[in-house]
Order: structure tokens, then C-alpha cells, then sequence
């Protein structure tokens, strides 16, 4: 009873051991069994070859490396159960050549493998015939394929699904859903060629009351002509959420009379409070700072209506260092002897804790509150991106059902051109460019620190996170490639690649989370101290086998299990009081049917 | 009561430690048994209860302009300061504080007034639940070759041992005692668990007295006696649980450890579980951690680091996976010293009282979060032990040694709490427990040492107090809902075909009686009560269904539970945030960190910690 139904709602957990994956890694696609490796449609084999894999668990492995324009796929020859490893190239950041023809030592000689999504692989090859040259350039090509001329995977990939993801997020229902536009915020398409701003989306929700004119007035004073813009609306005290990049203040402190009375209109446009709240999202010093390059704060002498917050979180290359020594910590092998201090050494919680502190504030500001809010960095589209995003998570139910949480991504990250080509680099070979960092992984990572303090609220489980973050990497989906709505539709993404949402949407199930109750209009508060803040080991320690002992969370297991199990007690009564009552029936003409008593029942409730 | 300088004072203000809401004005009582705090407010008039035998310091600071503050640290991690507003009447308080929290006797202690109103037959019954032989017979002792042996009938070979104790067959009562002799406080090695399986087990005694060379003849016949008794395995592995270098030092006070080139076959094994003192110490700095009011990301992590708490935590998990592991390799061990078990109770020297019982609990609950599937209990029933550990509201866990408590008659005279878990048990069951489990079947998978990085920190244990920190919501709840859901199902769906045999035979008997009918048409409407609710929510909003029923609902006795002044609303406030979290839920996360006036402040986020200090 309770064990055969199990296995059905086994797929919730993560695809842990090696061999599973190989048969789990169908999802969607289709790879013919009698293959040798997994492929997708429009996957093509390039080459292959006898490697030794450097395991850094269970020492060297001898094996099978294959190489296609999708994946670096390795299967072991000797171990039983095969040591396989299935690793998308555009996970890859940088490749070496380790060792030289002449170097001494067992598999000295080969290739090391830097990912970005927290390990490193290492092929001892031999020595002899120059033998890693032709995979080191294959590897090299299709790993970087941006910088060698070619597409991406993600071009290629011919994938059928039963949903299409490039549906879910249409701007125009997304903003009717939350009331827009009324008689005090309109919907402008003065951006539609993207010539107000490359880096917007082309619809925007401005105030009724500014004019198109007064926004070209205003994109001249924010940096990257950024200008504030409606994010989302309070659905009972017409709050807002705006989002926009630095004004352009610089070292003179100068002033613009359109910027100050633009966020005059967005104060007065909810009319319920004398103050608008403007978060910088940056640290004190660093707004100071960014006025000798032009940029800066609004000044309290010039926006006397409103009032300025700064929230401590530091700029991408703090963020990126914070995860390079996180990695350093926990792979291969996990610090054991000052685990604590190693982590705390890392500051990546505390900077995870910024972010959520400074979101709660936000959505606090706006629920509680009642003023507007006006949240800005230097460009406003990294820390801005979180804080908005997370505020909304906070505050709208729906964006924590599976299709809102795709939405959200989809609006405040993809459309509002967080560049998500330079953070991530795809297809890029210059693994130390200083734009690459972490952003929409710390984001997601706060997603993840909220799902834990409130395991009910969130209709998606840690796979879908985790599922993200893979295909953030992997070029397969067109969804997280270049840097702002403007190049994607040059590059006519919707229509040659594929979405993420697809792959998720029609396998829903497998990214519900079985805890999740419907409610609605609830703001959620994540506690953002110390003590709540977990490392998010599924995460970044999941390739130590250690962690995937684990697998499957026997929670969630059994939580399937009891309502299964409830479910066929349901059945069973329903069936026993049919047979129940045609037993009275049949012993007195007077008796209720069964389905008429079960229509009172429910319109009790 | 005589120790009592002052029974009342009034306008003392009780401070909330975490969060910067306004003190609560109140009168505060000293009774023979608790400090009680009482609310002015007229509505509310909160009452928060502390037990005396709780109170594990008081500290008067210093005067300021408001009045002389008292804080009073408690055994189960409960800090709660005062303000008195006359220096005088403080000080009054603080010396009948010292007195009534060092009760001299064991008479003055909780247990000997508490009276749960139970019969003389309940008491024993309650007594009887848990019966030392039984267990020896669950593991299948007495056997061929392990006895019970009456040596120490009388406390005659050790005081301290109980007067039924197993020991091999082959072990004569002369090489007993003659064991121990040659053992610190006459501790002989004596069983402790059984492998039926294997014939493997597990033994206990203290340090034998060897100096740097002395030896003892019957000592040595007692280890291979204890070897003999498992005919599969040729040596027994002796652990002793100290460090080596505290072992060392302790060959200049004439104990020490087993020469090995003395015993035949055993091969010894030190595991550095640091002494009582050095415990005591990390368990004071891991406190001083949680009392941060709001601790940084490095204060956090590097005080809890530094504590060394979890690293002792660690090293006691690693030697009972090591000595595990050792059973399952058929194998024997014979512990070189026992765990003290030192609570503090009654007056004494501080240096012998150390947190070695909340570290074994401890150590329970990080087995738990490892393997959530394998225990029959839950989270709560080990902070009600813990709680009751030092409540003295029972008699389990006074005095030192089965002589004492027999002496003391304590079960004559006080109550056990096992009785009392006992009758709350549903309470403390584990929704994922199942018998059926392979977590569960047998032994627990040592041989995944766990990392460090499981090891956590219990916030539902050390700032159990402050509520607004923990999480909002429980996984665990929602399991229970389900799980008590689905067995009521189960017991209608047994009544419905009981009536069903029933109806069958009145059928047949031609014979229907009208008021049955009406009868079955209730059951079936209550059965759809149930059925519709599809999630655990929507249960909760139904809460006579939901199981939010607490361990001491219509226990009125139970108050010496002490309660704290947000959770009057919960019938046992000790239960951390969880029983009354479930229905709690919406209004808690609903409110606003910042408070924005009209908002109920306890539980809100700003309290909580430093997560919106920013605003406004």
C-alpha cells in the first residue's frame, strides 16, 4: 500500500547517483537506450576517446570521454556501477592543459576542467602523440563557441515539449493581473525600438501623469538612461515598487528639475503618505564613490520629499570572490577542522543576509508601510534586480506558484537586462573577465533560504532551483542567453531556441513541492538572522558523494506517502458508504441517496 | 518558607531581551517552588513561572536610574531580566533567589510537594513503565553466557552501580570484586547493551586503579571473561573516552588506563572526549553565543566555532559510531569510563556540575535531523526531558546512585515522568517514524561519518525561549495533521464496516429500526468533514481536527512548566513555537517587521533579530 506508491513520487528528488542519471536524463527529450551516450535532438557527436578521470572522490577512473556540440559525457570502463559523468560544456569556464610531454608522474599529463557550477574535472590522458591535443581544441570550440564564431547549443537544439515556455511571461497580461494600467499609471510604448533605453523592455508602466516627453527628460539624468519605472503595485494601498539605475549627480552635485519633480508624480501617485523611500541598494561609500565617475545618490536638498536608505550590499566582484572562496572550501573536500570559521571566512551568508535583510525592507516598507519605494544601485540591473524581485516574492503569492516564480525571473531579471551574458559568460573563453558574477545565483539562493523558513508557502521544490541554476549554465535553453530584451530579439531568440519553462512545464510534478498550500495575498517574512541562515549544501556541496546519501528527502517521501495512503482511506469510506447506504435504502423507502448527502456535505464547507 | 526575604514586589519590569519593545510592568512573587511574574495590564495579565530548581545563575548588576537589575539565567536556556525599583528590595530578592535555587536537602526539591493527583497504583504503575530487567530481556539477556549477578546486593561491591547487575557467566563474585577493587569508585565492568545478533556487547565500568605499573589478577580475569562470553572473537577492544594526556596525568593519582601488555587480547583505543570542566566551559560560551542580541555573521559562526560545542558534540557521535561500528564487527568493547551524569540539584560544588546529559540529548537530536525516519519520537519529547531533567517536578533524575534513590524513597514519595510522557505521548510521536523503515531497521548507518557541515546548530534547544527567531512554519506539523487525518480514517472506515456487518444482519433479521439510520447518516457527514479538507491548511482552519492539542492540556498541575509571558496561549509554552504554530501561522507571517504601531510586536521580525533595524 503505502511502499507501491513510492516510486511514483520518487522523482522528486535529485537526479543523485551517477546511474540514475543516466536514465532520468531523458526528461523531455528523447535518446535511443541502444545509443552509447545520452542525446538530444540536434545533439551531434564529435569525438571521443579513452581518458583516465581524476575522481577526486574515489581516485582516477579509467573511461570513455565523448564530446558533442551539447555535453562532455564520460562512462567508466571497469567500475561497476559505471561512474558516468553528464556535463553540459556550457557549465565550463575555463580549460587547461595540465603537465607537459615531459612531465614524470602517473597522470600528470591531461586537461583540467574549471566549472561554473562549483567543480572541477580533471582528464589524465597519454602522454605519448601529443594525445590531448585534438579534444583539448574540440573541447575548446564548442565550449566557447562565442568566441570562435559558432552558436549556441541552444540554436541547435531540436527538442519537442507540450508546453512552450516562451508563453508563460507576456508583459502586457502580467501587468493587467496586477491592476495596471488604472487612472494613475499608464502603459507606454515609448520604448518599443528601444530607443529610450537599450536596455529595457519595450512596454513600460510609468505615472498617468508624466508625459512621454518628460521621460526622455528624465533618461538623460539616470545613469544608462535608466530610468524609475513600475515594477509592481500593491494591490490594496496602490503602493509601488520602481526600479531605476543611479542619477547622475556626479562630483558638482548636479541637479535635474524633470528627475526631481518625475519622482514627485511617483510619491504622489499613491497619495496615502508625505515621503517616497528611496533604497540605494549599495553601501554608503560606494554611492559616494561612483559621483567621481558620474554617478551617485539622490541628495536630500534637492529630493525634499524624499527619503534615502542605503542597504550595505557590496558591488559583482565582492560577490564573485565570496563564491571563489566558498568553492574553495567545499570542493573537493569540504574544510573539516574550522568548517564555521571557514564559511563565516567566506562572507558568503552575510552577503546572502544583506540581501534579504534589504528585500524585507522593501516589501515591509510597501505592505506596512504604505509609501512607494524607489530601489536603485548603479545601473539597477544586479542588486536592484534581487531586491525588487525578492520583494515581490515576499509579497505576491503568485510568484510563488511555479508559473509566477517564471514569470518573476522572466520580468524583473531577463526583460530588465540583468546582463546575464556578461555575469555568467556564455560561450565565452575569458574566464577572468570582471563582469562575471553571481548574481542571479545569490537571488536564487535567497529563494531557496526563504522556501526552507516557510516550507509551505512555495507551489515549486529545491529541484526547480536547482534545475535553474543547471540551465543557467548549460546553453540549452535560449532563456538566460544575452544581455537585454533589445539583442534578443535581434538575435530572434523566441523563435530559434527553446525556453527553460518548457522543459519544466510539462513535467510540472516533478518541481511541485507536495507541502505547497494555495494561499493568497500573504506577505512572508523571512527571518534574516544568523541563526536562520543555512549554507545551502544540496547545492554547493552536491557533487561530494557525502551529500547524496541524503537523496530522496524522506520527508517529502513520506508526506506522499501519508496522502496517498489517506487518499485510498478516502476512496474506501466513499466506496463502504455507497454499499452502506443501498443497504439502507434497500431496508427503508425513506433513505437519502448517497450522492445527495454528499452535496449537503459540501455545501457545508 | 524561611528563605523567603521578600514574597512580593511590585512595578519590577521584565525586559525583552531581543527586541527593543517596551518592558512589561508587573508584580513579581517568590513562592516556595517558583518566581513568578504577573502582567499589570488588566486584560492579559501575563504569567511567566520559573521553577527554582531552573535557575542556574543570578546576577544583580548594577544600579542605574531606572532601578537594580536581576538577571536570571536558567537551566533550560531561558535569560530573563528584571528591574526592581528599589536597590533594597532587589538585593532581598537576590539572596532568597541564591538560597531557594541551592536547596541544601533533597526534600525541599520540587518533586516531594508536586502531586499530579494520581492514586497510590498509578504512581507505581507510572514507576513500572520502564523496567531495567525488561530491557536486558528485550536484548536477550540472561543467555548462556551473561547472568544477572546479586553480588551487589546491599551496595555492597559499589555504591553507585544498581543492585542487578549482568556479568559474564564465567565471572565468579570473587574476580567481581576483586575487579573491583582495582576500579575507581568500585565501578566493575558490568553489561550495557547486547547483541543478540552476535553476541557482541557492550560494557561499562571506570578507570582502573593501575598507577604507572600496578596490575590485579581478577581485573584481568574479568576482561577475559568478558572476552570468553562472545566464543567468536578472540580480543575485545578496550575504549576509554578521554583524552590520552588526561589519562596520563591520571596514572600520577595512582588510576589510569589498561597496559595492554597486561590483559590478554584486547587492543585499546583512547577517544578525546575532553572532561567535564573543559565541557562546561564550551557549553557557557555556545550560551553566551545565542544571548547576542544581534549577532553578526562572523559573531555568529566564529563564537560558535569557538565555543567548541559542536566539535565536542562531534567527537562523542564519532566514538559511538566508532564503538558501532565495532559491534557490528563482532567484536567486544568495554567502555574504560562511564558518562557522569551531573545536573546540579542541590547545592554543591560548581566544578562537578557539567552539561554531559544535554550533550548525549543533544547528540539524539543530530541523529535525528540525520536520519529523520529512524526515531519513534520527535524533537519535542527531547526538550521535555531535557526541561524535566532539571525541573525536579520528577524523581527520575535526583541523586547519584540507585542506593540514593532508594534511600530517599523516591518512588514512594515522587512521581515519574515517564508516566507522564506516557500520557501525552501522541504529542512527542515522529510523523516520519516507520517501524518499516530501513533507516530504522537495526543499527544506523555509522559508517557515514557524518561532515561537520551537518552538524548544526539546535536553535529549537538554545534560544528555544525566543520565539519570533525561529521559523515560522513546520513540515513536521503538517505530517501530523496527515498522519492523524489518515489514521481517523482508517478508524471510520472500521466503524463503517462494523455497521455495514451489522446492517447485513438486520437485513436478514427483516428488522430496521429508524434511530440506527439517523445514527449512520452522522457518521458518513463527519466522515466528509474530514475527507475535504485536501491539504494540511485547509485542515488548520479547521481546528478541531487539527492536532493542536498540547502535552498538558487538562493538565492544570503541569504549570511548573515555565512559561514565558508570549505564549500564555499555549497550554505548555515549553514546547518551543511548534504546537500552537500550526494555527498561528497566518497572523505570524503576516505581520509586519517593522511593527508599523498597530501591529501585536512579539514573534515579528524586528524582534526577531537585526533583520529590519534599518527602517525607519
Amino acid at each position: 500500500m503505502a511502499s507501491s506508491s513510492a516510486p511514483k513520487y520518487n522523482s522528486h528528488s535529485l537526479e543523485s547517483s551517477s546511474i540514475k542519471r543516466v536514465s532520468t536524463l531523458k526528461d523531455g527529450a528523447n535518446w535511443e537506450k541502444s545509443e552509447e551516450i545520452p542525446r538530444l535532438p540536434g545533439e551531434t557527436r564529435v569525438t571521443d576517446k579513452d581518458v583516465i578521470y581524476m575522481c577526486p572522490f574515489n581516485g582516477p577512473v579509467k573511461g570513455r570521454v565523448y564530446i558533442t556540440n551539447y555535453r562532455l559525457y564520460l562512462r567508466s570502463v571497469e567500475n561497476d556501477p559505471a561512474v558516468v559523468l553528464d556535463v553540459p560544456l556550457g557549465v565550463i569556464s575555463r580549460i587547461e592543459k595540465m603537465g607537459g610531454a615531459s612531465s614524470r608522474g602517473e597522470n600528470s599529463y591531461g586537461l583540467d576542467i574549471t566549472c561554473k557550477d562549483m567543480r572541477n574535472l580533471r582528464f589524465a590522458l597519454k602522454q605519448e602523440g601529443h594525445s590531448r591535443r585534438d579534444i583539448f581544441e574540440v573541447l575548446t570550440k564548442h565550449a566557447f563557441p562565442q568566441s570562435h564564431n559558432l552558436l549556441f547549443f541552444a540554436f541547435a537544439n531540436e527538442e519537442k515539449f507540450s508546453e512552450n515556455g516562451w508563453m508563460v511571461y507576456n508583459p502586457m497580461s502580467e501587468y493587467r493581473r496586477q491592476g495596471l494600467p488604472n487612472e494613475r499609471w499608464r502603459v507606454t510604448f515609448i520604448n518599443e525600438h528601444y530607443g529610450l533605453c537599450d536596455t529595457y523592455p519595450s512596454l513600460l508602466v510609468v505615472p498617468y501623469n508624466a508625459t512621454d516627453d518628460d521621460l526622455k527628460k528624465v533618461a538623460a539624468f539616470r545613469s544608462r538612461n535608466r530610468i524609475p519605472v513600475l515594477s509592481w503595485i500593491h494591490p490594496e494601498n496602490q503602493a509601488v515598487i520602481m526600479r531605476c539605475s543611479q542619477p547622475l549627480v556626479g562630483m558638482s552635485g548636479k541637479r535635474n528639475k524633470d528627475d526631481e519633480r518625475y519622482l514627485d508624480i511617483i510619491r504622489e501617485a499613491n497619495g496615502q503618505i508625505s515621503k517616497l523611500t528611496i533604497y540605494d541598494a549599495r553601501p554608503n561609500v560606494n554611492a559616494v564613490a561612483n559621483k567621481a565617475t558620474g554617478g551617485g545618490y539622490e541628495s536630500e536638498d534637492a529630493y525634499p520629499n524624499a527619503e534615502l536608505f542605503f542597504l550595505d550590499i557590496h558591488n559583482i566582484h565582492v560577490m564573485r570572490e565570496s563564491l571563489k572562496k566558498l568553492k574553495d572550501i567545499v570542493y573537493p573536500n569540504v574544510e573539516e577542522s574550522h568548517w564555521l570559521s571557514s564559511l563565516e571566512s567566506t562572507h558568503w551568508l552575510e552577503h546572502i543576509k544583506l540581501v534579504l535583510t534589504g528585500a524585507i525592507q522593501v516589501a515591509d516598507k510597501v505592505s506596512s508601510g504604505r509609501s512607494s519605494v524607489l530601489v536603485h544601485c548603479s545601473d539597477g540591473w544586479d542588486r536592484t534586480a534581487q531586491l525588487t524581485s525578492l520583494a515581490m516574492l515576499m509579497l505576491d503569492s503568485y510568484y510563488r506558484t511555479i508559473e509566477g516564480f517564471e514569470v518573476l525571473v522572466q520580468k524583473e531579471w531577463i526583460s530588465f537586462g540583468h546582463k546575464f551574458a556578461s555575469r555568467i559568460g556564455h560561450g565565452d573563453k575569458n574566464h577572468a573577465d570582471a563582469d562575471r558574477s553571481p548574481i542571479f545565483l545569490q537571488f536564487i539562493d535567497c529563494v531557496w533560504q526563504m522556501s526552507k523558513q516557510f516550507p509551505t508557502a512555495f507551489e515549486f521544490n529545491e529541484q526547480l532551483l536547482i534545475t535553474i541554476l543547471d540551465h543557467l549554465y548549460s546553453c540549452r535553453f535560449g532563456t538566460f542567453l544575452y544581455n537585454s530584451e533589445s539583442v534578443r530579439e535581434k538575435e530572434k531568440v523566441t523563435e530559434k531556441t527553446l525556453s527553460l519553462w518548457s522543459l519544466i512545464n510539462s513535467e510540472k510534478s516533478k518541481y511541485t513541492n507536495p507541502f505547497y498550500s494555495k494561499e493568497l495575498n500573504r506577505a512572508l517574512y523571512p527571518v534574516a538572522s544568523m541563526r536562520h541562515l543555512e549554507l545551502w549544501v544540496n547545492y554547493y556541496i552536491r557533487w561530494n558523494p557525502r551529500i547524496r546519501q541524503q537523496q530522496p528527502n524522506p520527508v517529502e517521501q513520506r508526506y506522499m506517502e501519508l496522502l496517498a495512503l489517506r487518499d485510498d482511506y478516502m476512496r474506501r469510506l466513499e466506496e463502504l458508504q455507497i454499499t452502506n447506504n443501498s443497504k439502507i435504502s434497500n431496508s427503508s423507502a425513506s433513505s437519502t441517496s448517497p450522492s445527495q448527502m454528499m452535496s449537503q456535505v459540501q455545501t457545508h464547507f | 518558607m524561611e528563605h523567603i526575604r521578600m514574597p512580593k514586589v511590585e512595578n519590577v519590569r521584565l525586559l525583552d531581551r531581543l527586541s527593543s519593545r517596551k518592558a512589561a510592568v508587573g508584580t513579581l512573587y517568590l513562592t516556595a517552588t517558583h518566581v513568578i511574574f504577573v502582567e499589570n495590564g488588566s486584560e492579559t495579565r501575563k504569567e511567566t513561572w520559573v521553577l527554582h530548581s531552573q535557575i542556574s545563575s543570578i546576577e544583580k548588576q548594577a544600579t542605574t536610574a531606572t532601578g537594580c537589575p536581576l538577571l536570571i539565567r536558567c537551566k533550560n536556556f531561558q535569560v530573563i531580566q528584571l528591574v526592581i525599583p528599589q536597590e533594597r528590595d532587589c538585593h532581598d530578592v537576590y539572596i532568597s533567589l541564591i538560597r531557594l535555587a541551592r536547596p541544601v536537602k533533597y526534600e525541599e526539591l520540587y518533586c516531594f510537594s508536586f502531586n499530579p493527583k494520581l492514586d497510590k497504583e498509578e504512581r507505581e504503575k507510572g514507576w513500572k513503565l520502564v523496567d531495567l530487567n525488561e530491557e536486558y530481556n528485550r536484548m536477550g539477556i540472561p543467555n548462556n553466557y551473561w547472568q544477572i549477578s546479586d553480588v551487589n546486593r546491599d551496595y555492597g561491591v559499589c555504591d553507585s552501580y544498581p543492585t542487578e547487575v549482568y556479568v559474564p557467566k564465567s565471572a565468579t563474585a570473587h574476580i567481581i570484586v576483586g575487579s573491583s577493587k582495582f576500579r575507581s569508585r568500585r565501578r566493575f565492568p558490568a553489561l550495557s547493551y547486547y547483541c543478540k545478533d552476535n553476541n557482541a556487547s557492550i560494557c561499562r565500568s571506570s578507570q582502573p586503579l593501575s598507577g604507572f605499573s600496578a596490575r590485579c589478577l581478577e581485573d584481568e580475569q574479568m576482561l577475559q571473561a568478558i572476552r570468553k562470553a562472545n566464543p567468536g572473537s578472540d580480543f575485545i577492544y578496550v575504549v576509554d573516552t578521554r583524552p590520552k594526556l588526561n589519562a596520563m596525568a591520571n596514572r600520577a593519582a595512582g588510576k589510569g588506563y589498561e597496559n595492554e601488555d597486561n590483559y590478554s587480547n584486547i587492543k585499546f583505543q583512547f577517544i578525546g572526549i575532553e572532561n567535564i570542566h573543559v565541557m562546561r566551559n564550551s557549553l557557557q560560551k555556545m550560551l553566551e553565543v545565542c544571548e547576542m542580541k544581534a549577532p553578526s555573521m562572523s559573531d555568529f559562526l566564529w563564537g560558535l566555532e569557538n565555543s567548541g560545542w559542536l566539535k565536542h558534540i562531534k567527537a562523542i557521535m564519532d566514538a559511538g559510531i566508532f564503538i558501532a561500528k565495532v559491534l557490528i564487527e563482532k567484536d567486544w568493547v568495554s567502555f574504560g569510563h562511564k558518562f557522569n551524569h551531573r545536573y546540579g540539584n542541590l547545592d554543591g560544588d560548581p566544578k562537578e556540575i557539567s552539561p554531559v546529559i544535554d550533550q548525549f540529548i543533544e547528540c539524539v537530536w543530530q541523529l535525528m535531523e540525520q536520519f529523520p525516519c529512524a526515531f519513534e519520537f520527535n524533537e519535542r519529547f527531547l526538550i521535555h526531558i531535557q526541561h524535566h531533567i532539571y525541573s525536579c517536578q520528577f524523581g527520575n533524575f535526583l541523586c547519584n546512585s540507585q542506593k540514593e534513590r532508594r534511600e530517599l524513597k523516591i518512588q514512594e514519595r515522587t512521581y515519574s515522568l515517564w508516566a507522564h510522557l506516557w500520557k501525552n505521548r501522541a504529542d512527542y510521536l515522529n510523523p516520519l517514524y516507520r517501524p518499516d523503515h530501513s533507516q530504522t531497521r537495526g543499527t544506523l548507518h555509522p559508517q557515514m561519518a557524518p561532515c561537520n557541515f551537518l552538524y548544526k546548530f539546535w536553535s529549537g534547544m538554545y534560544n528555544r525561549f525566543e520565539k519570533g527567531l525561529h521559523p515560522r512554519q513546520s513540515v513536521t506539523d503538517y505530517l501530523m495533521a496527515v498522519k492523524e487525518e489518515t489514521q481517523q480514517l482508517e478508524e471510520e472506515l472500521a466503524v463503517l464496516g462494523e455497521r455495514l456487518a451489522n446492517l447485513q444482519k438486520l437485513q436478514l433479521n427483516g428488522n430496521t429500526v429508524s434511530k440506527q439510520q439517523d445514527r449512520s447518516k452522522e457518521l458518513v457527514l463527519s466522515a466528509f468533514n474530514n475527507s475535504l479538507a485536501n491539504t494540511p491548511q485547509e485542515y488548520s482552519n479547521d481546528l478541531k481536527s487539527f492536532p493542536s492539542r498540547s502535552p498538558s492540556q487538562g493538565d492544570e498541575e503541569d504549570s511548573a512548566l515555565i512559561l514565558t509571558q508570549d505564549n500564555l496561549k499555549s497550554s505548555d509554552p515549553d514546547l518551543s513555537a511548534n504546537s500552537d504554530q500550526e494555527s498561528g501561522v497566518e497572523d505570524l507571517s503576516c505581520r509586519s517587521p517593522s511593527g508599523g504601531g498597530c501591529l501585536p510586536s512579539e514573534d515579528s521580525g524586528k524582534d526577531s533579530d537585526e533583520a529590519v533595524c534599518l527602517a525607519v
